[in-house]
């Protein structure tokens, strides 16, 4: 059984997922992120892909005819082509829940580090820049702040879990589906429509997949609707958000400041007017990636795939497109 | 008569304007412009009943200066740029803001904890230089979920610490403190009380909380971080003189800890020539833990409060008398 890790990993992980192999696996690596030619040849041979940051494209996908199931370590699949996969006969498979923990920190450093600009601080004490008193007038603390969270999956929950013990005071949530009352109860939460949530909350945070109906689902319009003291999170998908109003928005001081760990185009332009801006804290689309997620994360992906040859159904939440039968 | 309060320190205007907000009836208020112009400190306390005192040192010099000097009130709770001694050889009380900053400053230290723990700093400038640093990133980053959290000090900002990290739920915090508190406190803040031994051996994240004093001075030392975790890293929002700054670039260089947060430092502001500058193991802020907006008008009003109980002659809180002994 050959299975192809699709992204480009560090050593010390890669020793990890050779370390973890289940018996009879044969592992396929890619040296480069765009060698095409590299990438081709590798998914021809591969019957198992999980992929991590380089896109599965028509041609891509089409090149992988032995290709049996795409099993995903983290939960989007936002990126995939699900009549094409349909066509193909590929079942897709995620980890839905398992960077939660992981997600829901890098959240809260984001809302942390633009409530106190300390990116830019730390920028300007490295050019010898000693900021205390002009800091203080732009600086907020969470006590008593509403917190607004849109979304209510594993990552939201977990985010509203932590939020709690910040001294916050209503945290509001928005979901197309709401939890039930108990739920709502242990986590603190009351639930509200996203235009009275984005209006009122001092934090906004998006923690949404990123669908046909949720795209840019942060407008223009909800944009403009914000606090002037607001701060907006996104650590989900950058495609929620019109990155554009949103660039605009910041750069006239419309409100507070933005952190962003996700973005419209990935990995974001040399040339985008974000770079410029001291607004805003920007990660690289790393929320899930610390060491202490990745053996988890390995080791569902080889539980999944071992399942998936053994004919064993793996727990149903998993399951994004099974696979035909008897088909191959 | 109205009595004078000289406030020693500069404020954005923007503050002032909210500060002035809460100022008590019956004094006059006057600030200095610049904290370094000494000329015009000498002046402004020549006729001074009361000192609002922040960065700017408090020297025997600007008491012996200020003949009807009456009280010292720290906006804030750190009062080591105050010569206590010679405050109290001349009789003047000196007072700070007990708990004011506690919640500020605890959100500091998490913010830091956060930002050392994932290398925030240098993400953010790989980015902005174009680069996309993710592979490399995942052996480097650490989760606070699972870990063991070691607080030296259990005052009041240590105890916001301990209660923001409650959410964690798999998270242990232990402490370490000259004074043990009530077992009761230890339940309901869930901390566990260790020695200073084990707290430096066995913390994944150590966060310092303790005043600057004689007896904290290089506390944490050489010695102190050859015994932390080589994957440990070091938070410190309290005063820069408790770790001997020198022997913790050292261990940032050498990989003897994995990082730091710092928001004070042995010399402040930060010399130009500071080696912590070139660190990307490090995340850096300016002695800001306490500075938010939000926070302003209640530490104000504490230190306003103080100065009008003791102009009325009413007892001020305990905790906010510096004695000295």
């Amino acid at each position: 059984m050959k299975i192809l890790w699709f992204g480009v990993f560090s050593d010390y992980v890669k020793g990890l997922m050779r370390e973890m192999a289940p018996m009879g696996a044969e592992l396929l690596f890619v040296k480069s992120k765009g060698d095409e030619i590299e990438h081709l040849r590798l998914l021809q041979e591969a019957e198992y892909i999980v992929p991590n940051g380089i896109d599965l494209s028509e041609k891509y996908l089409r090149t992988a005819q032995k290709t049996k199931l795409i099993q995903l370590w983290g939960a989007g699949v936002d990126k995939y082509n699900l009549p094409l996969l349909r066509e193909l006969n590929i079942g897709l498979q995620n980890g839905v829940g398992l960077n939660a923990p992981a997600v829901a920190e890098m959240t809260i450093l984001h809302i942390l580090a633009v409530n106190r600009k300390l990116i830019y601080v730390d920028r300007e004490m490295r050019k010898g820049h000693w900021l205390k008193t002009e800091m203080r007038d732009q600086c907020n603390s969470l006590y008593g702040k509403t917190i607004g969270l849109i979304g209510m999956g594993n990552i939201g929950q977990k985010v509203a879990e932590l939020m709690q013990a910040f001294n916050v005071g209503e945290i509001l949530y928005y979901d197309v589906r709401r939890l039930c009352e108990d739920k709502e109860k242990t986590l603190g939460l009351t639930y509200s429509s996203i235009d009275e949530l984005m209006q009122v909350s001092d934090i906004v945070s998006l923690h949404l997949p990123l669908t046909q109906t949720t795209r840019k689902i942060i407008s223009k319009d909800r944009i403009a609707s914000m606090k002037s003291t607001a701060v907006l999170i996104n650590t989900a998908r950058g495609g929620l958000v019109d990155e554009e109003a949103l660039i605009e928005a910041l750069k006239a001081g419309k409100f507070r400041g933005a952190g962003l760990d996700t973005f419209e185009h990935e990995p974001l332009s040399p040339n985008s007017p974000l770079l410029s801006l001291d607004n805003v804290v920007l990660t690289s689309h790393i929320a899930g990636a610390v060491i202490e997620n990745v053996v988890p994360r390995i080791a569902h992906v080889y539980d999944c795939i071992v399942k998936f040859e053994k004919g064993v159904r793996v727990d149903e939440r998993y399951i994004v497109l099974s696979r035909e039968e008897g088909t191959l | 008569m109205r009595e004078k309060i000289v406030w020693m320190e500069v404020h954005a205007p923007e503050v002032i304007e909210i500060e002035d907000t809460v100022k008590p009836e019956g004094f006059e208020l006057v600030r200095i412009t610049s904290a370094t112009d000494r000329d015009e400190h000498l002046r402004l306390l020549a006729d001074a009943e009361y000192i609002i005192a922040g960065g700017v040192k408090i020297t025997d010099e600007y008491m012996a200066a200020a003949p009807k000097l009456k009280m010292i009130q720290k906006w804030g709770v750190g009062v080591d740029k105050i010569d206590c001694q010679a405050a109290a050889r001349r009789g003047i009380k000196v007072c700070r803001t007990a708990g004011a900053n506690a919640i500020p400053v605890a959100e500091m230290a998490m913010a830091l904890m956060f930002a050392a723990n994932r290398m925030i700093p240098y993400v953010d400038q790989s980015v902005r230089q174009g680069k996309w640093i993710k592979a490399d990133m995942r052996p480097r980053c650490r989760m606070i979920h699972g870990k063991r959290i070691g607080l030296l000090g259990i005052g009041n900002i240590a105890r916001e610490v301990a209660k923001m990290l409650r959410g964690f739920s798999d998270t242990e915090v232990v402490y370490y403190d000259i004074r043990r508190i009530s077992e009761v406190e230890e339940k309901e803040l869930d901390v566990s009380y260790v020695t200073f031994e084990e707290l430096l051996c066995t913390s994944d994240i150590l966060s310092v909380h303790v005043p600057l004093l004689a007896s904290t001075f290089h506390m944490i030392g050489e010695k102190e971080l050859a015994s932390m975790k080589k994957d440990a890293i070091l938070i410190n929002t309290a005063r820069g003189g408790v770790v001997a700054e020198d022997a913790l670039v050292h261990a940032l260089k050498n990989g003897i800890i994995r990082g730091a947060g710092l928001d004070s430092f042995e010399q402040e502001p930060l010399p130009d020539g500071s080696p912590l500058r070139m660190l990307e193991n490090v995340v850096l802020s300016c002695h800001c833990g306490g500075g938010v907006a939000d926070n302003v008008i209640r530490v104000t009003k504490h230190a306003f409060s103080n100065i009008e109980k003791f102009s009325r002659n009413e007892s001020i809180d305990p905790v906010d008398c510096i004695t000295i002994t």
